[in-house]
C-alpha cells in the first residue's frame, strides 16, 4: 500500500511544484500529466476540474512561498522589482525546493542561487544584499547566550587578562561582501530610495541585543579580531594580532575602543569551557601561520 | 486517549506576532492561546521570550503544521524530538496537528494535503500517529483539513476515515468547524452529517475561522470573519460534543485584538445557549417535545 501512496504523493508533488509559464489558465494546466491521467486520479465535476483543482494547490504553494520569501528579503525584493522577484523565486525554487520543516528555512539557499542568476544580471550586488538579508533572519533566531558585561570584566585581576579567551555570542555572524550593501538595505528598511552600492568589498557584522538585530560595517582589522574570537585566540594573541607590527598608543586604543564597543553591544562573551590544551595550541601558532 | 486529556480551556485565539506586544503589555482577557509550533521551534530569540511570558499567564496549546503524519517518508524523528523538547519546556495543555501529508521525499510542499480515504491509508496513518504518541509520550489532536481534490481510489467519506484514524490510533479528534463547511461546499456533501458521525467522545478542540468564497469553490483563508453558516454549525457542534475548548484562527488580514475577544465571546455565548438547548432537548426527551433548533437565527443573531 505505502507504494501506491507514495507514488500518489510523488506524482502530485511533481505536478504541485511544477513552474508553469505566468498566464497559463487553470484548466489548461497539465503539469506533466495526461488530463486522462489526471482524472483518473483526481475526482473532477462540473464545476472545477481535476486540473482545476489540482492549480489551487499549485497556486498555494508557489504564492505561499513567494509572499513568505518577499517579507524574509524585502531588500532583494525591492531591488529585483515585483515581476522578476517573481520569476527569479519561481526559478529559485525549482533549483532550491524546501526541504526544512520550517518555511522561515525557503530562503537560505537564495544567496547561494543569486550568485550565478543570468537574471539579475543588472544587480550584481543583489547576492550580497541576499546574503546579509538572510545572516539577519539566523540572527533572529539563534541560540541564546549571556553577553559579558564590562563590570564582570573590570573585576578580573589584570594579570589574568592576556589569558583570557573570548568568544562570539550564537546570534553574532561577520559577513564579507563585494559591494558596500548596509547603506542600500538601511534606505530598504527607511522606506527610502535605493541606489547601487559601490563595488568596494565591505565587511559587516550582525548581532543581536537584547532580542532586536542589527548590522554595522566594520574594518578589516576588526573583522580579523572576530575572526580570533572565533578561534578561541587568548586576549594576549587578540592584542598581538590586531597590533600587529604597530607598538604605539594607537593600536592599544584601537582594541580599548573595540572591546568597550563589544561590550556595550553585547558581542562578547568569555570562553570558559575551552579546552586548555587546544586553546594554548591556538594561542602558540603563528600569525598567519600553517594550521597543520 | 481520554477526554480527561484534553480539559476545557474556555475560549481562545491564535497567538500572532502582530499582538506580541499588546499581549506582553496588556496581558487581555482571553481564556488560552494556540500558537504555531514551528513558529517556537528556534534555538532561541524573540519568539521564545514571548512565549515564556504568555505560559506564565496563559494556558497555551501546541498546533503544528509540518508533523506530515501522513507522508509515506520515515517520520521525521529530528523535527518530533524538537516538539517535544518544545513541550517539555512550555507545557502545553495538548499538542495537535493535522491529518494530511505536506511531503515526500525530503521535500516540503508547506501545505496541508488531503490523502485517499481508504482502510489502507488509515492503518498506514494509525500506525504513525501511535508512533508519534509514544515518542511524545502523550495523546495528541488530529484536525481535518480543508481540502480542495478528493481521490478518486477513496473508498470511504472524509468523515469516516477521520473517525476511523483516530479510533485505530487512539488519539484525539481538533474538529475544525470552517473545514467542514468548505469541504462541504468543496466536494458537496452534508456537513451536518458529518457533524453528526464523528464519535462525540473523540473530539477535544474546536477550531472556528473564516473563509473566502472563490466562487466555484471556497478557499480556508483564515482571513474573513466567520461565516454565519459556520456559527449554526458550530452551534451543531457545541450542542453534540459539550464542552470542547474552542480557538478562533485568524492569520490574514489580522484585526484588532479587541475583535478577536468579540468573536471568542460569541463563541462562548453561542456554546452556552447550546449548553442551555441540550439540556432542555434531554429533559424533553423523557416525555416532553424536543426543542426547536435556533439556527436561522443564530445566522442573523451572529452573522455580522
Amino acid at each position: 500500500m505505502e507504494k501506491s501512496l507514495q507514488s500518489l504523493q510523488r506524482l502530485l508533488y511533481k505536478a504541485i511544484t511544477a513552474p508553469e509559464p505566468a498566464g497559463t489558465p487553470a484548466h489548461a494546466l497539465g503539469r506533466g500529466l495526461a488530463a486522462s491521467r489526471l482524472e483518473a486520479i483526481i475526482a473532477g465535476d462540473e464545476r472545477l476540474s481535476a486540473a482545476e483543482r489540482l492549480a489551487i494547490y499549485a497556486n498555494a504553494y508557489f504564492y505561499r512561498l513567494l509572499e513568505c520569501l518577499r517579507d524574509d528579503f524585502p531588500a532583494t525584493a525591492t531591488i529585483a522589482g515585483a515581476e522578476r522577484f517573481l520569476e527569479l523565486i519561481r526559478d529559485y525554487l525549482a533549483a532550491y525546493p524546501p526541504s526544512h520543516h520550517s518555511v522561515t528555512y525557503a530562503g537560505r539557499f537564495l544567496a547561494d542561487f543569486l550568485c550565478n542568476y543570468h537574471g539579475v544580471q543588472q544587480y550584481p550586488f543583489i547576492a550580497d544584499v541576499a546574503r546579509l538579508e538572510w545572516t539577519l533572519i539566523e540572527a533572529f533566531q539563534a541560540r541564546d547566550a549571556v553577553a559579558l558585561k564590562a563590570e564582570v570584566l573590570r573585576a578580573i585581576a589584570p594579570e589574568r587578562w592576556p589569558e583570557l579567551r573570548f568568544k562570539t555570542p550564537p546570534a553574532l555572524s561577520v559577513i564579507d561582501c563585494r559591494w558596500r550593501v548596509t547603506e542600500l538595505l538601511r534606505a530598504v528598511q527607511e522606506g527610502n530610495e535605493w541606489r547601487p552600492p559601490e563595488a568596494t568589498s565591505q565587511n559587516v557584522v550582525v548581532w543581536r541585543q537584547d532580542a532586536t538585530v542589527y548590522y554595522r560595517e566594520i574594518t578589516r582589522r576588526e573583522r580579523d579580531a572576530f575572526s580570533l574570537l572565533a578561534q578561541g585566540s587568548s586576549f594576549a594573541v587578540l592584542c598581538e594580532r590586531i597590533a600587529g607590527t604597530r607598538a604605539d598608543s594607537k593600536a592599544v586604543q584601537e582594541i580599548n575602543r573595540m572591546i568597550e564597543r563589544w561590550l556595550a553591544d553585547g558581542c562578547l562573551m568569555l570562553d570558559d569551557g575551552a579546552a586548555p590544551a587546544r586553546a594554548k595550541a591556538a594561542a602558540k601558532r603563528p600569525p598567519d601561520g600553517p594550521t597543520t | 486517549m481520554k477526554r480527561a486529556d484534553f480539559p476545557f480551556l474556555g475560549f481562545g485565539v491564535g497567538l500572532r506576532r502582530e499582538h506580541y506586544e499588546l499581549v506582553l503589555a496588556e496581558k487581555p482577557a482571553i481564556d488560552w492561546f494556540e500558537v504555531i509550533s514551528e513558529n517556537f521551534m528556534v534555538a532561541g530569540g524573540r519568539p521564545l521570550q514571548v512565549l515564556e511570558s504568555v505560559r506564565e499567564r496563559y494556558p497555551i496549546v501546541l498546533h503544528g503544521v509540518s508533523l506530515s503524519i501522513g507522508s509515506t517518508d520515515r517520520l521525521d524523528r529530528q523535527y518530533i524530538a524538537e516538539l517535544k523538547a518544545l513541550a517539555r519546556r512550555f507545557e502545553p495543555a495538548w499538542v495537535s496537528d493535522h491529518l494530511c501529508w505536506t511531503g515526500v521525499d525530503g521535500r516540503n510542499l508547506h501545505d496541508l494535503l488531503p490523502l485517499p480515504y481508504t482502510s489502507t491509508v488509515v492503518r498506514h496513518v494509525a500506525r504513525r500517529v501511535r508512533q508519534v504518541q509514544d515518542i511524545l509520550e502523550r495523546p495528541i489532536l488530529l484536525e481535518n483539513v480543508s481540502t480542495y481534490m478528493r481521490f478518486a481510489e477513496s473508498t470511504m467519506s472524509e468523515w469516516e476515515f477521520l473517525a476511523a484514524v483516530a479510533e485505530q490510533a487512539d488519539c484525539g479528534i481538533l474538529l475544525d468547524v470552517n473545514n467542514i463547511f468548505v469541504n462541504a461546499f468543496n466536494h458537496r456533501f452534508d456537513p451536518v452529517q458529518y457533524i453528526s458521525s464523528i464519535p462525540v467522545e473523540r473530539v477535544a478542540q474546536f477550531h472556528l475561522a473564516g473563509h473566502s468564497d472563490h466562487g466555484a469553490y471556497l478557499l480556508d483563508t483564515h482571513d474573513h470573519p466567520i461565516r454565519p453558516e459556520v456559527w449554526s454549525l458550530y452551534e451543531l457542534a457545541a450542542r453534540r460534543f459539550g464542552a470542547v475548548s474552542t480557538l478562533i484562527e485568524w492569520d490574514d488580514n489580522i484585526p484588532q485584538f479587541s475583535e478577536l475577544q468579540t468573536v471568542a465571546k460569541t463563541a462562548r455565548r453561542i456554546f452556552d445557549a447550546s449548553s442551555a438547548r441540550e439540556r432542555d432537548s434531554q429533559k424533553s426527551n423523557d416525555g416532553k417535545k424536543p426543542a426547536k433548533s435556533s439556527a436561522p437565527a443564530l445566522q442573523s443573531d451572529y452573522g455580522a
